[in-house]
């Protein structure tokens, strides 16, 4: 990376990106030799990460501890043993992250932000050595995971991007009843085509590509997926301040929807008052509605074996419709209530976002791709 | 489910008719009680009436800041004279002894209005009656007729069920609004969130599964000790669980692994829910639902020859050593 990180102390979040779109900014002429999208070129990606006490500028420490402690499981012992991760405090806000691979002598670096109770990770490294590197370290982190948002609400957000259509997609398609599994990558997309590929094969989108123009031509190009994570691979130079914006409308967005469909903002909180009477504060539910088929009579069975016996949970049954279910990575319990097809969470006492989400992306990436999802939620007592 | 024993198809079916009505004041239902102004400052509240020593025990208090509205909870299909019991004890409750309740400082922080009460209003729901039950009561069996006309005196009274509507079967609310409210219903959802794990006897095998969910839940994020005084205090006095049955689920649980007794000099009866325990914890309601806590302690302890000397000497079906039963 080729921005002097100290320099960017005590600056607000607009300023930082403003620095680091310096680097993907085009003149006229390295725009019109550049014909296609794609190709090794620098672009710049943002990573948007819920926070569920995890505290800034420790990220450090907690590798430490990670590498020591007997609950840790082996691929993440194994990732740290091949990885130096070292950060740096900028400022409060701000921290300088590097991650070493001295297997392929290079180091990576990346910015850490801390914006309204979540954390942005930005970088201009390549998409590879993400993967490879700051990708891996967030599944690690405890009390840390990228956003994640449905198809519906990715389409949207996208939708209200101003100026800017859909330039290219990937959609897919799997329904646990079909033996079909489909994925279509659209490049150069024209308008309708998302919505053809909806129409025709059920498919919902997990990655969309934009093009956002200023008066008139194609000057910023950028691209979302649904979890979590936001590129910006062109801007034509004149454009830089409109580029910011978009960025910085685009986190708001994905922050709000991602709250708006995972957070327990009414947590069933229990008092137990001292005549043994209890009152219970909230009602959270999430529930997963409508999918392509009107009846699911196995769908217990389904969701034990293709959901629930995966290393990440241990499940018990209640009844033949309900699961109560530890998600050990999160180390929280949660509720599941079948209404076939339909599927029911329920957060229990100390239930948060971070299971309610991993367990919805799990639902709609891996088991079923045509679930809709809504939150209901609501005070019982007096606030 | 198949091989689901009766002892605990009682108690399931009493635990999810609580979980039901409660169902109608989340989000999920349509319209939900809450978006119509009620909160539910307690749950299985104590409200001393108007003599001295007698009070109303409902299973939940529903408020909107001016109609203070006691509920009690029935599942099966039979109108017994305690029902009528328990909804003239509600009745007797007034609008002076209401407002002192909403006013006790505990209780006032769990509501948004003022503690102010313009009428007390009661009813009963259940679980399992309906229109047509009311209709061969009235006509066709013997003394039901008379039980459900002295119960129509005293309270209104409601059906519910999981996926179908919460509503009035007969009997009337002094509010028009409750009236035209629970006249029209109200949508509930097929399968309510697991809310309250109780019963009004708190039978061994529910005791064991509230237990689990109460303390052995919290262990999935690190270990929690409970002794059996701590889980005494937890339900009482509402919920008066004899000490000796905690003491005995506590032992069963230990000996399915949902749990293990610490080691201590002291004889608290000490036990810890850790990660370790977790599948247990999560199968508990499977367990007690294969086989009743004293039948599966029986065959344990015949083949467990240790356990032939009991220390406790608590190992009795009839274990209710303590003073006061189930004060409901």
């Amino acid at each position: 990376m080729e921005i002097d990180p100290t320099s960017l102390q005590g600056h607000n979040k607009e300023d930082i990106i403003s620095v680091f779109i310096e680097h993907v900014v085009k003149t006229e002429e390295e725009v019109e030799e550049k014909e296609t999208r794609g190709g090794k070129t620098t672009d710049l990606k943002l990573y948007l990460l819920d926070n569920q006490g995890f505290e800034f500028g420790t990220i450090e420490t907690t590798v430490e501890h990670l590498a020591t402690s007997d609950d840790t499981d082996r691929n993440t012992k194994n990732w740290i043993a091949d990885h130096v991760v070292d950060e740096q405090s900028i400022d409060d806000d701000l921290s300088f992250l590097q991650i070493s691979t001295p297997d392929a002598g290079r180091t990576d670096d990346f910015l850490v932000i801390r914006s309204n109770g979540y954390f942005w990770i930005l970088t201009t490294e390549r998409k590879e050595w993400c993967r490879k590197t700051v990708e891996k370290l967030i599944q690690y982190l405890p009390g840390v995971e990228r956003l994640y948002l449905s198809s519906d609400d990715l389409e949207d957000i996208v939708e209200g991007l101003q100026d800017a259509y859909v330039s290219g997609f990937t959609a897919k398609y799997h329904a646990p009843y079909r033996k079909r599994d489909a994925t279509l990558v659209f490049h150069g997309a024209e308008e309708n085509d998302l919505d053809k590929a909806e129409e025709a094969f059920d498919a919902t989108p997990s990655r969309i590509e934009w093009d956002q123009t200023n008066s008139p031509a194609a000057a910023i190009q950028g691209a979302n997926t649904n979890d979590g994570h936001l590129s910006v691979e062109n801007v034509r130079e004149g454009s830089e301040a409109k580029a910011v914006n978009t960025i910085l409308g685009l986190t708001e967005d994905y922050q709000e929807r991602d709250r708006a469909n995972y957070e327990v903002e009414h947590k069933p909180t229990r008092t137990i008052f001292d005549d043994g009477s209890q009152a219970i504060d909230g009602h959270t539910a999430i529930e997963l509605t409508d999918p392509d088929r009107d009846d699911a009579p196995n769908l217990a069975e389904e969701l034990q074996e293709d959901v629930l016996s995966g290393l990440q949970y241990n499940a018990g049954m209640w009844g033949d419709d309900t699961f109560f279910v530890q998600d050990k990575e999160h180390e929280e319990v949660f509720e599941i209530a079948l209404e076939p097809p339909n599927i029911i969470l329920y957060a229990r006492e100390n239930t948060t976002a971070l299971s309610l989400r991993s367990f919805c992306q799990e639902i709609l990436d891996e088991f079923d791709s045509t679930y809709s999802l809504e939150k209901k939620q609501n005070m019982l007592v007096g606030q | 489910m198949s091989g689901e024993q009766d002892h605990w198809l009682r108690q399931k079916r009493e635990i999810q008719a609580y979980n039901t009505f409660f169902s109608a004041l989340s989000a999920r239902a349509n319209p939900c009680l809450a978006a119509h102004g009620f909160e539910a400052p307690v749950e299985f509240p104590r409200i001393e009436g108007a003599r001295e020593g007698v009070a109303a025990h409902p299973d939940f208090l529903l408020y909107d800041g001016s109609v203070f509205l006691l509920v009690e909870i029935k599942q099966g299909t039979n109108i017994e004279d305690r029902h009528i019991e328990q909804m003239e004890e509600c009745n007797r409750v007034g609008i002076e002894r209401a407002e002192t309740y909403l006013r006790d400082s505990d209780v006032q922080e769990k509501t948004s209005y003022d503690g102010n009460v313009d009428q007390v209003e009661t009813c009963i729901v259940y679980e399992g009656i309906d229109e047509e039950y009311l209709e061969k009561c009235r006509n066709e069996w013997d003394n039901c007729r008379e039980k459900l006309e002295k119960l129509e005196e005293q309270t209104a009274i409601l059906t519910q069920g999981r996926g179908e509507s919460l509503r009035l079967l007969t009997g009337e609310f002094d509010s028009t609004r409750l009236q035209s409210r629970f006249e029209s219903g109200i949508d509930l959802p097929t399968n309510p969130k697991t809310e309250f794990i109780v019963t009004e006897s708190w039978e061994k095998e529910c005791l064991a599964v509230a237990i689990s969910h109460t303390w052995g839940h919290q262990a999935a994020s690190g270990p929690v000790q409970i002794s059996a005084s701590d889980i005494r205090s937890h339900f009482a006095p509402r919920h008066a669980v004899p000490m000796g049955r905690i003491k005995r689920v506590l032992h069963f649980l230990n000996e399915v692994d949902a749990c293990s007794e610490v080691d201590d000099e002291e004889e608290t009866h000490l036990y810890e829910f850790t990660v370790d325990h977790m599948q247990a914890i999560l199968d508990i309601e499977q367990t007690v639902s294969e086989q009743s806590v004293e039948d599966y302690l029986m065959e344990d302890d015949q083949t467990d020859l240790d356990s032939f000397m009991d220390p406790d000497g608590d190992n009795g079906d009839d274990d209710d050593e303590d003073e006061d039963a189930a004060n409901q």
